[in-house]
């Protein structure tokens, strides 16, 4: 594996006074894209804010590229990790306005207009993620398949080397599953891009991750590639459901099926 | 920024400023006494010492100048506001801001402390108050997330409903020679005698609009919510400490000067977000320039439409953005989504 982009280092951190993570460990390579997985409330979001520092850790330190995050500014943060959250605030912003606002971290003290490379870099990201006809239109306007794209787009204007998504493919129709996720390989491959997403869907996250790092209650269960984490005791440890799991003809990679209640009296 | 957006947000600067002077300039030859608009130049060259002369830089021009201060820094604290808190229905009066400055000036008068201080306490009182509810709001509302939006503005009345109350129960245990004070003064005026105190309005007010510039952009990101303010490298809540603290100074300052003036801070900036979008960086200035012809204006009607009466400012804003403000809430499915 390459060079470390990101290690941490026994974290633990939550809200108030009790921690939701517990002692968590792991390391994400430059080039890598990472799936974090595990049930709902299991922590995974939790882990997002602390990469993000609006948690702080109670315990343990996060370095990004060999620097203690902690020490970082915001800024200095925002030019290296880009977010894409669950939830995409509209505001009263065109698309384009609302892309644009992916080149706030690049501002000089006292500039108020965008330069002409703020603008062609912009212009370059709308084109590639094709959402450059979307342009004019109002963020509340636009589908969510679009919407993500979008928040996609700002992301990558902020020409981050480590993308942080969070469920980007939930409420979309598998057209738009596969498009988003193409584009984040895409970004992968050929910028150099580090990727962590948290993917519900175990199947997306195996055909499309190096590298899985599962959750359960708030510690790592198990890490690793994911024919070695998607295996089916794992996952009826951790999400307390009987699956089976099977191998993709195409990719060779583990993908999941689930077993209703009455196929599980009457065969097991 | 496009060369086009830059020109749109031009001529709109342009066409608001054109108003701002036809607006003041109607505003100082109409009235009880209407002076002819061809007299004015002559009369201000060579007529001092005249009746007309007096009226109109002694009596309407000091007017026009504190609605200017005072319209532009409600309707920009309002646009402060609205940024924020995200929420387009909020300014210093529906959330209880106005109230709690106006409780500060009414301690500063019962307790005869602008009579040992000076005039200029009257203001920082104004400011005490107005941060005060402030510090309320962004407690409850933001910090625990306890209250969401929609309940923000319940709490802003019923932090209006209390400290009227509070300021009722001032004016029952006080003397009947303050009590006229406080009430002349609630009724709110832009009548100023005082040249001092219209300066430091003025003063205040616009670099309040200045110094809300040097973080303007980080308004915008706050649009976006507060994490994706702090993905975007803002330093979320040392910008909201900066932004509380102007709202607080420019309302503060409004409410002693010119008692309660009502809904400026909504309508002005609420309308300026339909014609060009929520971009801080033009919406600021342009709230500012706006909500000061609006109020010169709605200060003009006040005092000519029932001539010789006089009617307060506040009776005529109120009037307006009120029906403004329940036409925009039946509105609001269509302008924001939410």
């Amino acid at each position: 594996m390459g060079e470390l982009i990101l290690e941490i280092n026994g974290l633990s951190c939550g809200y108030g006074t009790e921690d939701i993570l517990h002692d968590i460990n792991f390391t994400v390579s430059k080039g890598d894209i990472v799936s974090i997985i595990g049930p709902n409330g299991s922590g995974k979001t939790t882990l997002f804010r602390a990469l993000t520092r609006i948690l702080k850790p109670s315990a343990g330190k996060i370095f990004f590229q060999g620097k203690d995050l902690g020490h970082m500014t915001y800024r200095e943060m925002a030019k290296k990790i880009a977010v894409v959250s669950q939830e995409i605030e509209s505001a009263w912003l065109t698309v384009e306005e609302y892309i644009m606002m992916g080149r706030i971290p690049y501002f000089e003290r006292y500039q108020f207009f965008e330069t002409s490379d703020d603008i062609s870099i912009t212009e370059r990201y709308m084109k590639m993620t094709g959402v450059d006809h979307l342009r004019k239109k109002s963020m509340s306007e636009i589908s969510g398949g679009e919407r993500q794209l979008v928040a996609i787009t700002k992301a990558l204007t902020q020409e981050p080397e480590l993308l942080l998504l969070d469920e980007p493919t939930s409420h979309l129709d598998i057209t738009h599953q596969v498009g988003i996720l193409d584009l984040v390989k895409k970004l992968n491959s050929e910028y150099g891009i580090t990727v962590i997403m948290i993917v519900h869907d175990l199947n997306l996250a195996s055909e499309y991750c190096n590298k899985l790092i599962m959750i359960s209650s708030g510690s790592v269960y198990n890490q690793g590639t994911p024919q070695d984490v998607i295996t089916y005791e794992a996952l009826e440890e951790v999400y307390n459901t009987v699956v089976i799991v099977e191998k993709n003809p195409l990719s060779d990679k583990p993908y999941v099926l689930l077993v209703s209640e009455e196929d599980r009296k009457r065969f097991l | 920024m496009s060369i086009r957006k830059k020109k749109k947000w031009a001529l709109l600067l342009a066409g608001i400023v054109l108003a701002l002077f036809i607006i003041s300039f109607l505003s100082l030859v109409i009235g009880t006494k209407d002076i002819k608009i061809t007299d004015v130049f002559s009369i201000a060259l060579n007529g001092k010492g005249t009746t007309e002369y007096s009226i109109l830089f002694d009596i309407r021009l000091p007017r026009i100048l504190m609605g200017f201060a005072i319209g532009g820094a409600l309707s920009l604290a309002g646009a402060i506001l609205q940024g924020i808190f995200r929420n387009p229905l909020v300014e210093p009066y529906t959330l209880g801001i106005s109230g709690g400055a106006t409780l500060g000036v009414s301690l500063n008068l019962v307790f005869g402390i602008s009579r040992s201080f000076g005039i200029l306490s009257m203001p920082l009182f104004g400011f005490l108050g107005a941060f005060f509810v402030i510090l309320i709001l962004y407690s409850l509302s933001l910090k625990k997330g306890v209250i969401k939006m929609n309940g923000l503005l319940l709490t802003g009345v019923m932090i209006s409903f209390v400290s009227s109350s509070l300021l009722m129960l001032l004016q029952s245990i006080t003397t009947a020679e303050d009590l006229q004070g406080i009430i002349f003064w609630i009724m709110g005026s832009l009548d100023e005698s005082n040249w001092l105190l219209i300066k430091m309005c003025l003063c205040v007010s616009i670099a309040g609009l200045l110094l809300s510039y040097i973080l303007c952009l980080d308004l915008n990101a706050l649009a976006l919510g507060e994490e994706e303010a702090l993905h975007l490298g803002i330093s979320v809540e040392r910008s909201k400490r900066f932004f509380f603290i102007i709202a607080s100074v420019l309302t503060g300052l409004s409410v002693s000067l010119a008692g309660v003036i009502a809904f400026v801070g909504l309508i002005v900036p609420h309308f300026l977000r339909m014609f060009i979008g929520g971009d801080h960086r033009i919406l600021l200035v342009s709230s500012y320039l706006a909500g000061a012809g609006f109020l010169i204006f709605c200060d003009t009607l006040s005092r000519t439409i029932a001539a010789p009466l006089e009617l307060p400012v506040g009776v005529v804003t109120g009037i307006i953005g009120g029906s403004f403000f329940v036409y925009a809430i039946s509105r609001r499915g269509l302008l924001w989504e939410n």
